[in-house]
């Protein structure tokens, strides 16, 4: 999941790659201000699915380690 | 400075808010009407205590607003002192990178109390008793309900920009934060970082696409006016979340250099050793009144000047390899050492004086002079690598410190053999006598001796009185 959200930013990344000419009055804390109101929004659709996505795998997790445990008990035992 | 005058410090004029001065000998910062809820909401609630308890703040005390530089000032704080200022380009990977987390630590506990850091400047912050510590107290501002974070590209340029190039570049583009003081252009970075950052997320974000906005928006004359109430303080949050874990992520190891296993490498027996640690520290021991500041120059990992904490006199270990700069510095977080300050410095090309007018920051010389210095296996290396005659070493360190302790290495020794063995010109000039005679024109030697199990003589020095 959190692969894909990495391929979805790269794909904007790419969309606000092209090159754009550079103004000999720039004030670069504009484009700061704008930006991060953007782009804190799409972190934060980030580290919702990020949270969703941790929230369906941890009864997978917790099965996981379920198992692990009495086999490493099995183990234990056997030596 | 001298003593009953009133002197502004020059580096503190861009903040309309406050400055710092001296009178009468007391370094007192002013704090304006202008700011007076900022500064009142600060104290009162209790974000002020929070951030001192905490170790984040530098704590002050209010003094009598007759101290006053002027008649603009609301109240005037005494700060506690801070015995050195440094640099960002003078920090080892891990200070700048522990002093940008402690910047984002501090923005996110001053949202709690509905305050916001206006400033996001490495220059901010000083190392106190071995940790970072913000020093302006007047970079807090009322938070106001969803308004982006104003210090956000100042952080990008002065912390996120040079770790992320000296994680993935190469840790010397450090360099760089000595030519661009207002931080790095994002678009430079951007340009010199590898294709490969643009698989991290943090930095494609806050370095790559960053710095395309800026120009982007820049054109378009926009005010971002109208998205003054669009960013929620939970979306702030995430933004800190997202560049707290960026620069926590970015790791430099200083390992392979050429310092990096010196102690190791070295001719030294451990007799050497030994007796070079007792001899300077019975050299210390003898100095009255006791020193406060040593400057420890081409200090390694601060092997010889470590004991310092144990008398609580600062160390500031000076470095020209930034691997060993790094190693002590981790090394005296690690031995909880409150009193080391490592610092990278080129002694053959020390910090200059820069910013506006040439005195915005000041140069080393101008930082000084130190109680005592040390000079440890340090002068074949200036004058033999860097031609740098005795005569001229002499008065450097007359310049910086009134004890010196330095080591002559002759040419017998294998260290200087490896390092002049393809050398044509005539170094005959390169010994004892000679370095004994331009140092005793400005020093008074108090102790000498041959370093046991070595050709080394190690010299106890005293700066001359002038006669004047």
């Amino acid at each position: 999941m959190f692969y894909y959200m990495r391929f979805i930013f790269l794909l904007v990344g790419i969309f606000l790659l092209a090159p754009k000419m550079t103004h000999a009055y720039l004030d670069p804390g504009t484009g700061s201000f704008i930006f991060q109101v953007i782009i804190a929004s799409f972190l934060a659709v980030v580290v919702s699915f990020k949270k969703a996505w941790l929230y369906i795998v941890k009864p997978f997790k917790k099965v996981k380690m379920f198992i692990d445990k009495i086999f490493s008990k099995k183990d234990i035992a056997d030596k | 400075m001298i003593e009953n005058s009133v002197y502004r410090v020059p580096s503190s004029f861009r903040d309309l808010s406050g400055f710092v001065y001296y009178k009468n000998g007391m370094l007192l910062r002013q704090i304006n009407n202008s700011v007076a809820d900022d500064y009142n909401d600060l104290m009162q609630s209790g974000l002020y205590d929070e951030l001192v308890l905490k170790g984040y703040l530098l704590p002050h005390e209010e003094v009598s607003i007759e101290q006053s530089y002027n008649s603009e000032a609301m109240a005037v704080i005494q700060p506690d002192f801070v015995p050195f200022i440094s640099y960002p380009y003078e920090w080892s990977f891990s200070q700048l990178k522990d002093a940008a987390l402690t910047t984002i630590n501090i923005q996110k506990i001053a949202l709690d109390y509905n305050m916001s850091l206006k400033d996001a400047s490495g220059f901010n912050i000083q190392f106190l008793q071995g940790s970072p510590i913000l020093i302006d107290t007047l970079s807090f501002e009322k938070y106001k309900d969803g308004s982006p974070w104003i210090a956000y590209r100042q952080f990008c340029q002065h912390f996120l920009a040079p770790l992320a190039l000296m994680a993935l570049v190469d840790v010397r583009t450090q360099f760089l934060l000595r030519s661009y003081i207002d931080g790095l252009p994002l678009d430079l970075v951007s340009n010199l970082l590898p294709k490969k950052s643009y698989l991290n997320l943090g930095l494609l974000t806050h370095i790559h696409m960053h710095a395309r906005m800026q120009n982007r928006y820049a054109k378009e004359y926009s005010t971002g006016g109208d998205l003054q109430n669009k960013m929620p303080k939970e979306k702030q949050r995430v933004l800190l979340d997202s560049l707290y874990n960026t620069v926590k992520a970015l790791s430099w190891q200083s390992s392979g250099t050429e310092w990096a296993q010196y102690y190791n490498e070295t001719n030294y027996s451990q007799k050497a050793f030994d007796n070079k640690h007792e001899f300077i520290k019975n050299s210390f021991l003898n100095i009255s009144p006791k020193p406060k500041i040593v400057w420890d120059l081409g200090a390694n990992n601060g092997e010889f000047s470590r004991f310092m904490n144990d008398y609580e006199v600062l160390s500031v270990a000076m470095d020209s390899d930034p691997a060993a700069v790094e190693q002590n510095y981790c090394l005296s977080k690690k031995e909880k050492n409150s009193f080391m300050l490592p610092l990278f410095m080129d002694l053959t090309n020390p910090s200059p004086a820069l910013g506006w007018s040439s005195n915005e920051r000041s140069s080393l010389l101008e930082r000084g002079p130190a109680d005592m210095v040390l000079a440890l296996a340090l002068v074949h290396h200036l004058s033999l690598s860097n031609n740098v005659p005795f005569y001229k070493l002499a008065e450097f360190f007359s310049q910086i410190g009134s004890w010196l302790v330095i080591e002559f290495i002759p040419k017998t020794d294998s260290q200087v053999k490896k390092l002049i063995h393809n050398r044509k010109d005539d170094l005959s000039w390169y010994n004892r006598h000679n370095f004994e005679k331009e140092f005793e024109k400005l020093f008074s030697v108090i102790n000498k001796i041959k370093i046991k199990d070595s050709d080394r003589v190690i010299y106890f020095m005293k700066k001359n009185e002038k006669d004047s």
